[in-house]
């Protein structure tokens, strides 16, 4: 009985510890891998493999794409990750013969799993490697797997060579450089016994260095035809590049993830357990506190998806509550971008639009991050540029592959602008997926039935935003420029979309759009009470300009007097630095548009 | 373990053998007059006899399906909805009549019904075993992994001619277009290498070289390309182009030149020979007469409407306002010269726009795009081919290829029986090639689409093809060859 617990002791504690991590991951990235099995697609069609495997590793890439879905339900997909790393940890065991105290080192490797997980932040956006999130879990796996093979093959007859030539060879296909590590780790001896060496220690270095060498070279020069030189030994891998910078910072994990496989078989002859303990301790340590280092937890990045999420499912007022949870830097463009859109959804932008935190923090990446790649699909979406969703849609699936979110969009976007034929053409291939194939279901009842698309909850205020006339234009990348400046000299009946003009002529602060804009609005709401932020620009501008007479206009007496009081307020400032006047004035004014007018002047979008 | 009996083995192989040819019509069924719905639409299409076989899916709702494919004593049936006949299938219905009769059975509420009868007919006018594209997604501005391939006909076998990732990193990305062949010749082709590497790659008779063919005096490098049927020499148009986008048009993009020239290339002197013109005129899409004596290609007459703003900002206000005619110029092999545009058709006058000129080998027919204005017609839905009868003038739409989405890039096989040109009927989006036969008296005959290994494969395909052009055999050079040469200089063409 003793003996029982004791063997099954070591595991039970991997097995906690893992657990640990995976409730870790799961806790605070939920969402994160929620948006990254949208940002990742999976396909059972030979034409999806068939795509993947044009390049080495192809395989893992598709089985690491598999994998992603499942992070439609975050604690599924972490169970399987869970249930991998467990495998992993115990692989390394038996392949070691680590045993007691010595097992903790197994739980390097998982651990560095789980840091490249977490330090993943804008990747989930920009990796163009398929299947990123599992290829490395799975890759280790093979590796291994492909290891304990060699190890149970017997050596006479040189068969554990002929293993390690059919790994090499069918390896690199499948998994990219995922082969070498495994021929890696076929080459170091089990033993260092001078009997035998040359069968046992040097022709496995000597084959495996060969094959490393050579057989992605052939394979490059023979069969792979789209394969650039460059990256034939880094193919499965993730590029970490952007443009012309890269980012070898990212690279340091897996570089940590290999070598910690290496490391095991220093303590075979150590067989004292408190050194096993140690180095355990003090390996577990060091990679925790390097796991802890690279887990990317920017709050703007986890509000912006967070944001993503609430408006998918249309919780408006999440939106706008996360937008108010306590942030240490200001908002960015995309997030001010998502919380107007709540409250132009609830009616309630003419009136809230100044009560929430502005900004245009930059995201938290060390390269450029764009609107367009980041949230651009859905920003264009909601409002109503239906053309310029589904053309980010595709240009970013050019660039970075094929995603969930690229499908639905589509689909959104073409069911709204009556492209139906398009639009079965991507629900066909969503009906192929595991999670959404319902909603692919769902969406194809609207295929030519303009009705039902009229009537849907989320599409209706977008068909109402449509114009039926079409120009050229073009928006240069700037996306929130793009909507503000297209909308702000728009002019159409459509009340919902006759607000948008209005609001966007207050955003871009421009004084000969937004009249036409503010009596178009007053006559269609007649009997309504306008709303304030509508009331302080045309008292602002009244004021201003002296050539609109809006001394009849029935303005609220709360407007009035704020801009008395702004403008009394700033003649008892004197002279100030705009940053120094923006500070001054936020407490009491920082929910005006006077404020947003005057003050709020350097933001820059992306 | 024991090993299983080499019996068992056997008698599982006669039970596969047994289920595989146990399908059967249904003896008792009622004949239907609800029409058949396949993927691809494969009905009454005429073939080529050395055509890959035609896989489809019957797109009817039933509960169980058996389709039958009959021709003279060969008749093979097939269970389920996919019905996807073998090679050698194919080929022994091909052979035995020149009509192949399809006929669906489809079971619902346990009765059976069967459907009208369909036909494909097969020609004996054989095609020719290759076509070359590119394989692009329908992007707008953004490219990443395009490659160009050849596909044979016969079968299903694709490969890839030249893959711009082979060269592609994310500091340098590359673009490829505008692949082009002599007279069919795989071993005479050309094509674009743009931004790294940049140049054009011309490959004859196994030398690859890469050059540059912008000069001091050219709008741009060659972009659209036409060989001398028999010289080694290249027209080509220059252009300056620009891409602008519809706020809610479905046709989403505009493709406009600002300018554009055209320029003869000499590939044994390196030399570039440009073509005169007017700074009004924009011509484009040069195609040589089969003979060689003619330079045909489109032309369209814009002068600035308003110079307070950029030629370029000026077209795209008024977009709609761009025509283009089609013209040749004779051509004097000796010394290299063109003569005085001849007017061949004009559009501009009926307020469309005509592009695309392809010559018949039998140079009696003139094929060419028509639609309402511009020159990128593959971004506008009402573009349809046209024929014109090149000795009576006549133009006719060919009607029979159309459909009201986009028809657009055409080619001739090199017996002129057969025309593959570019559609996006079927989602309206993404561009594959279809098939026609092409009757002696100037008819077509219904089209096919370019036959797949499954058919659900152009559905599943989130790629346009562009440019398909019939070749004679597999281009020989390969990727890798091609990636080699383009890693190095270009060399400059000269004046």
């Amino acid at each position: 009985m003793r003996k029982h617990i004791k063997i099954i002791t070591g595991p039970v504690v991997l097995l906690c510890f893992i657990a640990g991590m995976c409730f870790l991951l799961f806790r605070n990235e939920s969402d994160v891998l929620f948006r990254a099995q949208e940002l990742s697609l999976f396909l059972p069609t030979r034409l999806y493999l068939h795509n993947l495997s044009i390049y080495p590793g192809g395989l893992l890439s598709w089985l690491g794409c598999w994998l992603t879905q499942h992070f439609y339900h975050p604690a599924l997909g972490v169970t399987l990750l869970g249930v991998l790393w467990f495998l992993i940890s115990m692989l390394t065991c038996h392949l070691n013969r680590l045993n007691g105290l010595w097992m903790g080192l197994s739980l390097v490797a998982p651990l560095l799993l789980l840091g490249i997980i977490t330090q993943s932040g804008y990747w989930i956006y920009y990796q163009k490697l398929e299947g990123f999130l599992g290829t490395p879990t799975l890759g280790v796996l093979f590796a291994l797997l492909a290891t304990e093979v060699y190890r149970v093959i017997p050596e006479r007859w040189g068969l554990r060579l002929l293993w390690m030539l059919v790994w090499a060879i069918a390896g690199y296909p499948l998994l990219g450089a995922y082969s070498f590590l495994g021929t890696l780790l076929m080459m170091v001896p089990t033993s260092l016994e001078r009997k035998g060496w040359i069968l046992q220690i040097a022709a496995p270095i000597a084959l495996g260095t060969l094959l490393i060498a050579v057989v992605p070279r052939i394979a490059c020069q023979h069969f792979y035809s789209q394969l650039n030189t460059d990256l034939v030994y880094r193919a499965g891998m993730p590029l970490c590049s952007y443009g012309e910078n890269d980012f070898p910072q990212y690279r340091l994990p897996y570089y940590l993830l290999f070598l910690s496989l290496f490391l095991h078989p220093l303590p075979w002859k150590l067989n004292k357990q408190w050194i096993g303990a140690l180095a355990s301790l003090i390996l577990i340590g060091a990679t925790c506190w390097k796991v802890n280092d690279i887990w990317y937890r920017d709050v703007n990045f986890h509000k912006e998806i967070r944001m993503n999420n609430a408006i998918r499912q249309l919780q408006w007022e999440k939106v706008l509550h996360i937008m108010l949870e306590p942030n240490p830097t200001p908002p960015t463009r995309l997030m001010v971008m998502m919380k107007n859109l709540a409250l132009f959804r609830l009616g309630r932008a003419g009136d809230e639009m100044f009560h929430y935190p502005d900004g245009s923090t930059i995201q938290n990446a060390p390269w450029q991050i764009r609107l367009s790649q980041v949230g651009g699909i859905l920003i264009y979406y909601h409002y109503a540029k239906e053309n310029f969703c589904y053309r980010w849609c595709m240009e970013n699936a050019v660039e970075y592959g094929w995603r969930v979110e690229h499908l639905i969009y589509m689909v959104k976007s073409s069911l709204i602008n009556g492209d139906w034929e398009v639009a079965r053409k991507y629900l066909n291939l969503l009906k192929k997926t595991k999670y959404y194939h319902e909603w692919a279901e769902h969406y194809e009842t609207y295929l030519h039935n303009p009705q039902k698309v009229e009537e849907d909850t989320e599409m209706n205020p977008l068909v109402q935003m449509q114009l039926n006339e079409s120009h050229l234009d073009s928006d240069n990348t700037k996306i929130e420029l793009f909507i503000l400046n297209a909308y702000a000299s728009g002019h159409g009946p459509n009340p919902l979309y006759q607000e948008m003009t209005l609001l966007c002529s207050l955003l871009v602060r421009d004084i000969p759009s937004f009249w036409p804009r503010f009596f178009e609005y007053c006559s269609l709401h007649q009997g309504d009470h306008i709303p304030i932020h509508y009331q302080e620009a045309a008292y602002l501008y009244g004021h201003l300009e002296n050539k609109v007479d809006i001394s009849r206009f029935p303005f609220d007496e709360e407007v009035r007097q704020s801009y008395d009081a702004f403008m009394k307020f700033n003649d008892q400032c004197g002279p100030m630095s705009l940053e120094q006047k923006a500070a001054a004035f936020k407490p009491r004014f920082g929910d005006t548009f006077y404020y947003y007018y005057f003050l709020q002047r350097n933001l820059q979008t992306n | 373990m024991k090993r299983l009996p080499y019996y068992y083995i056997l008698a599982a192989g006669l039970i596969l053998l047994m289920v595989s040819c146990s399908v059967n019509t249904p003896t008792d069924y009622t004949d239907s007059q609800e029409p058949v719905s396949i993927y691809p639409e494969y009905t009454d299409v005429t073939v080529p006899l050395n055509i890959a076989p035609l896989r489809f899916t019957i797109e009817n709702e039933g509960e169980e399906f058996v389709t039958q494919l009959k021709s003279g004593d060969r008749n093979y049936c097939f269970a389920g909805p996919d019905v996807c006949p073998t090679h050698q299938q194919w080929s022994s219905l091909m052979a035995a009549s020149p009509t192949i009769e399809v006929s669906i059975y489809i079971k619902r509420h346990d009765k059976w019904l069967r459907l009208k009868a369909f036909h494909i007919y097969v020609s004996e006018d054989r095609i020719d075993p290759y076509i070359a594209y590119r394989l692009i997604a329908p992007s707008y501005v953004d490219y990443e992994e395009l490659t160009i391939n050849q596909r044979c006909l016969e079968n299903y076998d694709e490969k890839v001619i030249y893959g711009n990732m082979s060269n592609s990193t994310e500091k340098d990305g590359q673009c490829i277009n505008c692949h082009s062949f002599q007279q069919y010749n795989p071993d005479r082709i050309q094509f674009h290498v743009r931004q790294a590497l940049g140049g054009t790659v011309i490959s004859c008779d196994g030398k690859t070289r890469k050059v540059n063919l912008k000069t001091d005096n050219t709008i741009s490098p060659g972009v659209y390309p036409s060989w001398h049927p028999t010289e080694k020499l290249i027209a080509y148009s220059t252009n300056s182009t620009s891409q602008t986008f519809h706020t809610h048009d479905l046709q989403k993009i505009e493709v406009q030149d600002g300018y554009s020239d055209l320029i003869l290339y000499d590939v044994e002197n390196n030399k570039v020979i440009p073509l005169p013109n007017d700074t009004c005129d924009m011509d484009c899409f040069p195609w040589w007469s089969p003979d060689g004596k003619y330079l045909y290609y489109c032309s369209a007459h814009y002068e600035q409407k308003d110079s307070s703003i950029n030629r370029q900002m000026d077209l795209i206000r008024n977009y709609q306002d761009v025509h283009y005619n089609l013209y040749r110029r004779s051509f004097n092999l000796e010394n290299k010269s063109f003569g005085e545009r001849e007017l061949v058709y004009d559009a501009a006058t009926e307020g469309k726009s005509a592009t695309l000129p392809r010559i018949s080998p039998d140079s009696e027919w003139l094929l060419f795009t028509k639609a309402s204005f511009g020159i990128f017609h593959i971004w506008h839905a009402d573009a349809d081919l046209y024929l014109m009868n090149l000795k009576t003038r006549e133009v006719r739409p060919l009607k029979e290829l159309n459909s009201p989405q986009v028809e657009s890039y055409h080619s001739w096989s090199s017996n002129g029986r057969w025309i593959v040109f570019s559609s996006r009927r079927d989602d309206g989006n993404y561009t594959r090639p279809f098939i026609a036969h092409f009757n002696k008296d100037g008819k077509a005959d219904k089209p096919f689409e370019l036959p797949s290994s499954y058919p659900q494969y152009h559905r599943e395909l989130l790629r346009s093809y562009n440019i398909p052009e019939f070749i004679s055999g597999p281009v020989k050079v390969t990727p890798q060859e091609f990636a080699k040469v383009i890693r190095q200089n270009a060399v400059q063409a000269t004046e």
